[in-house]
Parts: C-alpha cells; sequence; structure tokens
C-alpha cells in the first residue's frame, strides 16, 4: 500500500480523494491529450475534447500516461468508451438489495466450536 | 514430414498397441517429440518440448506395464500442456514474453493427476498471451507467433489455447490440456477440427494454471473425439485441496447409467443470425442428425447483458491478477499492441461496476440453469464463422458471432460445454457443433457427443500439414 500511494504522489497528475472524481489533468498530462483536443489542424468537430474521455480513461491516463503516445491513448479512450457502455448496460439491469454478487467467497473450512 | 502415423491414433487405439507391444511408451514419445520439433514448430505451437522429463516418464510407464502395473487408458499416452501450466522441466511462460524464463518448481494438480494416470507430458504448448485476457486484437498476440491452423498456414488456430488444438489436430499429440475462461478451449476446436471439452467451473482443479479470472477460468481436454476427452476428463476431474473452488465432486467415465437416445435438444432462437451460411448449413445438417437420437426444439433464450458482463468482470479481473506488470510496466513488453494498451484502463473498473457485473451474473446462472434443465443440451455452432486468415484481426464486434449464440451465458453460469467438428465451410475450413448442458452434466453431454461422433466422420477427417 505504501509503495501504491508513493507511486501516486509522483505521478505528473493529483488524484482526489474521491476514487471515481479525478482532477482534469495537468499542464504535463495534458500536453499528451492535445492529440482530443480541438486544435487549428484538422477537423475540430471529429476530434472529441477531455470533457468526453471517460472517468476510467482520465484516470488511466493520469497514473500510466507517461508510458502512452497519441495512438495508444486512443485505444485507451476508446476501450474505456467500450467499457463504459457495457458497465451502461449493466445498471439498465434491474437489481435489488438482496442480490448479491456471485462472487467466489467461502470462509475457510474449521470445525465448530 | 517426421511424424508417426500412430500418432494420429485415438488414445483407444493406441493404449491397445501399447498393450499388444506393437508400439511402447519410450517409442510414442520420441515420435511426438519429433513431431512436434518439426512440424508443432511450424505451426508456432510449440512452447517447449521436455525431453528429459518426457523419456523419465515414458521409460517407467514402460516398466510398470512390463511387470503388470496398468494404470488405465491412459498410460504410456503423450500429452501437452497448454504453457500456463505449472510443470518441473521446462518453464512456464503464460504465452507471454515478461514471463519467458519464468520456472516453478511444482506441478499443477492437472499435470500431477495426468502423471498419476501414467500419461506422459511431452511438450509445453503454445498460447494467446496471458490467455487473451489483456484483450487483443491482433492474432499474433504469443511470443511464439500466431498460431497457425493445421488446415490451412494462412489461417488462425484459434485462441488462446492455440497450440493445444493446433497440434492435436495435426495428429501430432492425442490430446492436450487447454483453460477457457471465454472460449478459449472451444474456440480452438471448432478453428481447427477437433473435440474440445468446457468442463463446469469447478469440475477440474486450476492449482498451477495461471490465474486469468478466478471466477471463470477453467481447464478442459481438447482431443480428437469426445471420448478421448472424457477419458482425460476422468483422470483431470476431482476436488483438490489447494483450489478451493474445486468442486467435491468425483467424475467417471464412461458412465455406465447413461441413455444412449431419447435426447431432448433446444437450439436458441435466432442461432444463425450473422453466421456464416457453409456454418448455418452444417448445422442444419446436423440436426438431421441429432433427430436420430432424439428431438430438437427452438427455445428462446433470455435477453440478459451477459456479454457485457463477462467483458467487466474478465477485464477486472484480469488486471487484478496482472496489476504487478501493469505497474510496473513490463505489460508493455507484450507482443500485441492493443494488450499493452487496454490493460491500464481495465486496472480502472470502478468496484460497482464490477460488482453489478457479478450480480447480474447471478441473475444469469439461475436464468440458464432454468433452461438447460429442460433439456438434455442447447445445440448451436460452436462459432458462427470459420478460422478467420492471419491478414485480418480480431473484431471484437463480431464477438456474439465468433463465440457462438450461448458463449456469454454459458461461461458465466460456469457450464460445461463440449464442441465436436461437423463439416467443412468457407475455405475448406472446419466448422463445429456445440453442446452446452446444465452444470455437472458433462456425462451426458460426452454420451450425446459420442453417440453424434458414431453417426458422423466429421471427427476422422485429418488435415495435410
Amino acid at each position: 500500500m505504501t509503495t501504491m500511494i508513493q507511486k501516486q504522489r509522483t505521478s505528473t497528475a493529483k488524484i482526489t480523494t474521491a476514487s471515481t472524481s479525478w482532477r482534469l489533468p495537468d499542464t504535463a498530462t495534458a500536453r499528451r491529450f492535445q492529440y482530443f483536443m480541438p486544435s487549428n489542424s484538422g477537423n475540430a468537430s471529429d476530434t472529441p475534447d477531455a470533457q468526453d474521455i471517460p472517468a476510467m480513461a482520465t484516470a488511466a491516463l493520469a497514473r500510466f500516461g507517461d508510458r502512452l503516445d497519441a495512438q495508444q491513448t486512443e485505444l485507451l479512450i476508446k476501450t474505456a468508451r467500450q467499457l463504459e457502455s457495457a458497465a451502461e448496460d449493466l445498471r439498465e439491469w434491474e437489481l435489488s438489495n438482496g442480490d448479491e454478487p456471485d462472487t467466489s467467497f467461502k470462509a475457510i473450512e474449521g470445525q465448530d466450536s | 514430414m517426421a511424424y508417426d502415423p500412430l500418432l494420429g491414433l485415438s488414445i483407444g487405439e493406441l493404449g491397445a498397441k501399447i498393450r499388444s507391444g506393437e508400439t511402447s511408451p519410450t517409442a510414442l514419445a520420441r515420435a511426438a517429440m519429433d513431431a512436434l520439433d518439426s512440424d508443432g514448430r511450424k505451426l508456432n505451437a510449440v512452447a517447449a518440448i521436455m525431453e528429459d522429463r518426457a523419456m523419465r516418464q515414458a521409460e517407467r510407464a514402460e516398466a510398470e506395464l512390463e511387470v503388470g502395473h496398468d494404470r488405465g487408458p491412459l498410460h504410456g499416452i503423450p500429452w501437452g500442456a497448454k504453457d500456463l501450466l505449472a510443470a518441473v522441466g521446462a518453464p512456464t511462460t503464460w504465452g507471454a514474453t515478461p514471463f519467458k524464463e519464468q520456472v516453478f518448481d511444482f506441478d499443477a494438480t492437472a499435470v500431477k493427476k495426468l502423471e498419476q494416470a501414467g500419461a506422459v507430458l511431452v511438450a509445453k504448448l503454445a498460447m494467446v498471451e496471458l490467455a487473451g485476457g489483456m484483450g487483443y486484437e491482433e492474432l499474433d498476440a504469443a511470443w511464439t507467433g500466431p498460431g497457425l491452423n493445421p488446415w490451412d498456414h494462412d489461417s488462425w488456430a484459434g485462441g488462446s489455447s492455440s497450440g493445444s488444438g493446433a497440434v492435436v489436430a495435426a495428429r501430432l499429440l492425442p490430446f492436450a490440456i487447454g483453460s477457457e475462461t471465454f472460449g478459449s478451449i472451444v474456440t480452438p476446436a471448432s478453428y481447427c477440427g477437433i473435440s474440445g471439452l468446457r468442463p463446469t467451473y469447478g469440475r477440474v482443479s486450476r492449482y498451477g494454471a495461471m490465474a486469468l479470472s478466478w471466477t471463470l477460468d477453467k481447464l478442459g481436454p481438447l482431443a480428437r473425439s469426445a471420448e478421448d476427452c472424457g477419458l482425460v476428463l476422468d483422470a483431470i476431474a476431482g476436488p483438490d485441496k489447494n483450489d478451493p473452488t474445486s468442486a467435491q465432486r468425483t467424475f467417471q467415465y464412461p458412465s455406465q447409467k447413461m441413455r444412449r437416445d431419447g435426447f431432448r435438444f433446444a437450439i436458441p432462437a435466432g442461432w444463425d443470425e450473422g453466421t456464416e451460411p457453409e456454418v448455418v448449413d452444417n448445422i442444419n445438417e446436423s440436426l438431421d442428425t441429432l433427430r436420430q437420437i432424439g428431438t430438437v426444439e427452438e427455445v428462446t433464450l433470455p435477453d440478459m447483458p451477459s456479454g457485457q458482463a463477462a467483458r467487466i468482470i474478465i477485464a477486472a479481473e484480469g488486471a487484478s491478477a496482472f496489476e504487478d506488470i501493469i505497474e510496473d510496466g513490463r505489460v508493455m513488453q507484450l507482443q500485441a499492441p492493443s494488450c499493452r494498451v487496454k490493460p491500464h484502463v481495465h486496472a480502472m473498473i470502478p468496484a460497482r461496476d464490477y460488482l453489478r457485473a457479478m450480480r447480474v451474473r447471478r441473475h444469469v446462472s439461475v436464468a440458464y440453469d432454468r433452461i438447460t434443465a429442460e433439456y438434455d443440451a442447447i445445440v448451436g455452432p460452436t462459432t458462427g464463422n470459420v478460422s478467420p486468415l492471419l491478414t485480418k484481426g480480431l473484431d471484437r464486434s463480431s464477438r456474439p458471432t465468433t463465440s457462438g449464440p450461448i458463449g456469454a451465458s454459458g461461461n458465466l453460469a460456469g457450464l460445461p460445454a463440449i464442441a465436436v467438428p461437423n463439416g467443412f465451410g468457407d475455405r475448406g475450413m472446419p466448422t463445429s457443433l456445440q453442446f452446452t448442458g446444465r452444470a455437472w452434466t458433462e456425462s451426458r453431454l460426452l454420451t450425446i457427443a459420442a453417440e453424434y461422433q458414431a453417426r458422423t466422420k466429421h471427427h476422422k477427417a485429418t488435415p495435410v500439414v
């Protein structure tokens, strides 16, 4: 856990305490988003801006964006959108409070005492 | 061509020849390793040949038979393990460059059980890197290169158990063990024209196997016939204290109690949508054959988000299983460009999405238990297409077609399925018929598939390697 926290602190992006609430990328990270931002060259309406980027992609880019080039970043965002779409479909499935997740956890076997 | 025609025989036929003295475990092991070293490597199907271990096991098997110690139908039979099973004597690379030097000092339970049954492990077989869990889109997603199909070297062997499918189809080994999280046994079985059994989740211990998705991973055999699959499952099934998800159930094949006809089959409505015409034709022909041993009726499957749940679960569990290489950057060493990218976002799937997928999964399990309880088997195409050309990528958008009509739900619910060849389609490539049953009904599925194969010759067709 310590290692994880240290890694987060040295990341180029700052992470807020709420797990799904990420700040918009700082300047260094934002440079990698430029590919997706309206620019003077090309058709701006064809390129999604940072607001269209799913939270999962924003989080992934904040943490791992240094490793990825523009093409990889594009695939990452596309993948995030697909996952987001799958999650949305699942959210449409009605669940009640008693619907437990189908996990495989069980207590380690032992003797009653 | 180096291989021995004996390797093209079934397990039962080989066993008879071993016991009659016509061949021997050491001769078979040597022939299999020679064949793998030449033709197997040409197919990019071999991760490692285990010469020392194989010859030791074969010599022991031979010595035991000489003194009348017969371990059963697999005694002296050579086999290969998908390279995600730990086995002493060779690296266990999981098909991935970051693990190319990985060595374990113990055997996976399935490997151990097959040794106890007298089978001779001769090779580790190539696989899609990390069993495809990183979301590969490229067909060369393995450090061994793209798995080539013995029926056409310009086509794919399927994944992720690519090598297991290819060497069995090419008659280089009588059987191999593969694994399936979502399609990884039945897809190569379909594309390579062999029989592949995905057991019920928990039927076979996964101890010593690479974990991709703890709640979905299964191990099972790929072989030439349903009967051979049954013999192998008999050896590897059963409880294991090292795998808490392994069921406290025994399995015996063949089961003496099984009826041979009067079966009730269901085929999902709309099964032919998006399915290649030749696949449709062959399934229709198969249905005619099945009507000789039972009835076939159309069933409407519930409209549930199974594919979406499977996608979230595999991505989230895979990202957790491989958190170390995502964090330290070794994921960037993976072969497929898509696999270097997707895990980074898989690692960010919110817990609520994963848990919702697992909650929906329970509904899927209950719904499909009700349906499969009504029938002896749900039938349909294993894949809606034949093996794609290597020049094409894996089109994820066509996944429902490439995984058949019940692929996602069947895996989510942990249901057993067996894929058997049922003819040839586009470009002369094999097509496949799949039987999916209620949990723990492998005996019935194997009996049905064997009855189908007793009435057809598709499983006897042999490619020219």
